[in-house]
């Protein structure tokens, strides 16, 4: 059982072919990826729609500048056509439906940039060189055949004319109509192809860049739905609630608009940690020597380092769920303890503060919630007792 | 993740949207829960090198065990030794990314190369703990220093010193017509309090009435004094390849060579001062030759002959004395080798060619070089001229060959 265990240990290398198929990195790859998924989800149904005033005065398919991509393809459809088929751009569908086109281009477009980037130079150039070719073949063909045609039948003429039989310019532009779809795509699905790209072609950039870009269009979204512009420019984009609401869900915890908003918060986290962690890990394995890559120690030490983050993650993320939503209720929490205490002037006072319950009293109160948290640390020795458990467990194991 | 989080509660506060404020209080709590995860260094770590005194060009493995002898999870910790950036790692790699549970060890090993000579230190170990997602980091230092002494390399010229020019009056315990430690018979003299009681002649006290005792024959040997350039011209060239490297393997060569022939020797370096190893045989001697050329730099510019002036009542009537310089850069160079030729000494100088050596780090113009060329052999052929015996030693040859090209 000794010798198979050390010839298991000796199979297993750190070499990278070898930790791309191991479970842990592809676990936290997996998390990745799917968090990722699940936050184009979640903001496109939190940002997705146009504001109910702006559908009364338009209709539902009318372009606004909100997180959903088939309205403006569709306002692209209705003028000049599409090239790329419905079924790949989602148009014509609605909710997640119409994502899924659109997320299998990501992920053939993932792989093909994967592949184009592992390639060699050589070949990258001659790629670049064919794309760059087939591309001018396609203005320019075109335009050229439509005008030696039309020669023939109308005569030497100029590519330009009122008359649209000799008008041959718009050949040109045709490519165009293919770019202007990639870019409303792109809006909203840019950052699952460089997150994708991030995570199964290791880059951190990529996924901080991810992180980043989510953010920005959310501050776009805060300030273009933030009242004293909307009464200035109204884009039609839905506004979010200035009160956060009661709590219903998870034993009256959270809101509904709370738990939407804190599962974006919490995507968003587990995207970053296990895409920057997946890669994290293979940068070291890169960065050890080749003895190093096959020694035992290296390998045992590798997976400890590795499980211990897995554990790491789903505990911590979990907690910090925990945690926010809790901090997010804490004045609640704040002015039902105020309440046990009736009888003086304060705490009515307290009791029927709205600053409390409103924006700041919220985000103060949540502070000092995780401010305790913080400082309960010093408190609970959880690393000490976890240590016994684990080192009585490890006895047990032995005897 | 601190600042972006309060910058995004504020600005979230500023413009009332609770999605930046619920993002920055997730990544503020985010903190405050890795704040929980702390790592630890209380590790016991020892260091196994099994040679503290290796030769130039040597490997040493070294290994690390580090165990965590606490009741906690030491959490993510990278462990480094630090190495003297003058070694080089052939296998293996100075650090670890380990996580240890209570009571476990792992080991760490690898293997350096040591392509200079001098006393080296590897240590201290650099711990580095922080929890899995690279927050709260805390670097420790654990105070374990292993001291590395490189000796220069020793070369085998035991066929060149018997094929080569240079003399032979030293084949091993030759008698030295000088009272000392010995077997043979010296001479009588007069019984002084310290002489032990056993070296009372018996038959001449008998005979003279008063305590005489034997003085034996000085058993050894030969002293052979080994002169080493130190000064600052002596490092021209590169890293690897310059006089005082090429000096140093070669006065540890002939050191060795004359060690075991049991003769005496005497090492005396010269730069910025004078070092001198009184003669003495065996083990211990040869030790001390090493580390003492182990440790020599190049610097200052104090001229031979000051040198000679200073040894001359120290160095034994007859005794060879090897000069290893390159004879740059010193107007004394001529007087204090005739003064020791003049004393009856034979003197062997091992030079280095600089010019050749500085070629190999600068180019030097053709014209240049032969000129310079032409003024090096002309200060070779005027020592030889004094009898002393001249090795011009050029840096593409063994030492066992330079040493046959000795010409007198």
């Amino acid at each position: 059982m000794e010798i198979g265990e050390k010839k298991a240990e000796v199979t297993e290398t750190l070499h990278i072919p070898s930790l791309r198929r191991k479970w842990q990195i592809l676990a936290l790859q997996i998390a990745a990826t799917a968090s990722l998924f699940l936050l184009l989800k979640r903001m496109s149904e939190l940002y997705g729609p146009c504001s109910e005033q702006f559908i009364i005065d338009n209709n539902e398919n009318t372009w606004c500048p909100s997180y959903e991509h088939t309205r403006g393809l569709m306002w692209l459809d209705n003028a000049n056509g599409l090239m790329i088929p419905d079924f790949l751009l989602g148009v014509g569908q609605t909710g997640t439906i119409s994502m899924i086109g659109p997320l299998a281009l990501c992920v053939f477009a993932t792989f093909a940039i994967e592949r184009y980037w592992s390639s060699s130079q050589e070949l990258q150039t001659r790629v670049k060189q064919v794309t760059g070719a087939l591309f001018g073949a396609w203005v320019i063909i075109p335009f050229l055949l439509a005008w030696i045609l039309s020669t023939f039948r109308n005569g030497l003429h100029f590519p330009w004319n009122s008359n649209d039989s000799m008008n041959h310019i718009e050949h040109l532009f045709h490519p165009l109509g293919l770019v202007m779809e990639l870019i409303f795509l792109g809006i909203v699905f840019a950052p699952v192809l460089v997150g994708l790209i991030g995570i199964w072609g290791l880059s951190k950039r990529s996924i901080s860049w991810v992180v980043g870009y989510y953010i920005i269009v959310i501050a776009f979204h805060a300030v273009l739905t933030f009242e004293p512009i909307v009464t200035e420019v109204d884009v039609g984009l839905r506004a979010l609630p200035t009160q956060i609401g009661e709590g219903t869900l998870f034993g009256g915890l959270v809101s509904p608009l709370a738990s939407s908003l804190l599962g974006i918060a919490i995507l968003m986290l587990l995207f970053m940690e296990s895409g920057t962690a997946a890669i994290g890990h293979m940068e070291y394995a890169i960065s050890l020597p080749e003895e190093s890559k096959r020694d035992p120690e290296y390998i045992r030490q590798f997976n400890n380092v590795v499980n211990s983050h897995l554990i790491q993650l789903v505990v911590v993320v979990l907690l910090v769920a925990i945690t926010t939503a809790m901090a997010l209720a804490f004045d609640d929490l704040m002015i039902s303890i105020v309440g046990i205490l009736e009888g003086t002037q304060w705490t009515g006072q307290v009791k029927e503060s709205l600053e409390l319950q409103m924006t700041y009293g919220k985000v103060i109160s949540a502070g000092l919630f995780i401010i305790a948290v913080a400082g309960l640390r010093f408190i609970v020795p959880w690393q000490t007792v976890s240590g016994y458990v684990e080192s009585g467990i490890a006895r047990l194991r032995s005897d | 993740m601190l600042a972006g989080g309060i910058s995004l509660i504020l600005v979230g506060m500023m413009i009332s949207n609770f999605q930046m404020m619920i993002i920055g209080l997730t990544f503020i709590a985010f903190i405050s829960i890795n704040g929980w995860i702390v790592g630890q260094s209380k590790l016991e770590i020892s260091r196994f090198v099994p040679h503290s005194n290796v030769y130039k060009g040597d490997l040493i493995e070294v290994s690390l065990t580090i165990s965590n002898k606490s009741y906690r999870r030491t959490q993510l910790l990278e462990v480094f030794d630090n190495v003297p950036h003058e070694m080089k790692i052939r296998r293996g790699i100075n650090q670890i990314r380990l996580n240890l549970g209570p009571g476990q060890s792992t080991k760490l090993d690898y293997m350096l190369r040591c392509p200079l000579r001098g006393h080296y230190s590897v240590g201290p170990i650099s711990v580095r703990y922080r929890n899995s997602f690279g927050l709260f980091v805390n670097e420790s230092v654990i105070e374990d220093i292993c001291d590395i002494t490189v000796f220069p390399q020793v070369r085998d010229v035991e066929d060149a010193m018997l094929r080569a020019d240079v003399p032979k009056m030293y084949t091993g315990a030759t008698t030295l017509r000088t009272p000392g430690p010995g077997m043979e018979f010296y001479s009588l003299r007069e019984y002084l309090s310290t002489d032990p009681i056993r070296s009372i002649n018996w038959k001449a006290f008998a005979r003279t009435g008063e305590m005489m005792v034997n003085q034996k024959t000085r058993d050894a040997v030969t002293d052979v004094f080994v002169i080493l350039d130190t000064r600052e011209v002596s490092r021209i060239g590169t890293v690897l390849k310059n006089p005082l490297e090429m000096g140093a393997s070669a006065a540890a060569s002939l050191a060795s060579h004359f060690l075991k022939r049991k003769d005496s020797v005497a090492m005396v370096t010269y730069g910025s001062r004078m070092d001198y190893l009184p003669p003495d045989t065996g083990d211990k001697q040869q030790y001390k030759v090493l580390s003492r050329l182990a440790s020599v730099s190049p610097s200052g510019s104090m001229p031979l002959q000051a040198v000679t002036n200073s040894l001359s009542p120290r160095i034994s009537r007859g005794s060879p004395v090897f000069i290893i310089s390159s004879l740059e850069g010193d107007g004394t160079t001529l007087p204090a080798i005739r003064d020791l030729a003049g004393k009856g000494h034979e003197v062997i100088i091992l030079s280095p060619s600089s010019v050749d050596l500085e070629r190999l780090v600068s180019r030097i113009p053709r014209m240049a070089y032969e000129v310079l060329k032409l003024e090096r052999q002309n200060r070779l052929t005027a020592v030889s001229g004094y009898g002393a015996k001249v090795v011009d030693w050029m840096p593409d040859v063994e030492l066992s060959q330079a040493l046959l090209q000795s010409r007198g």
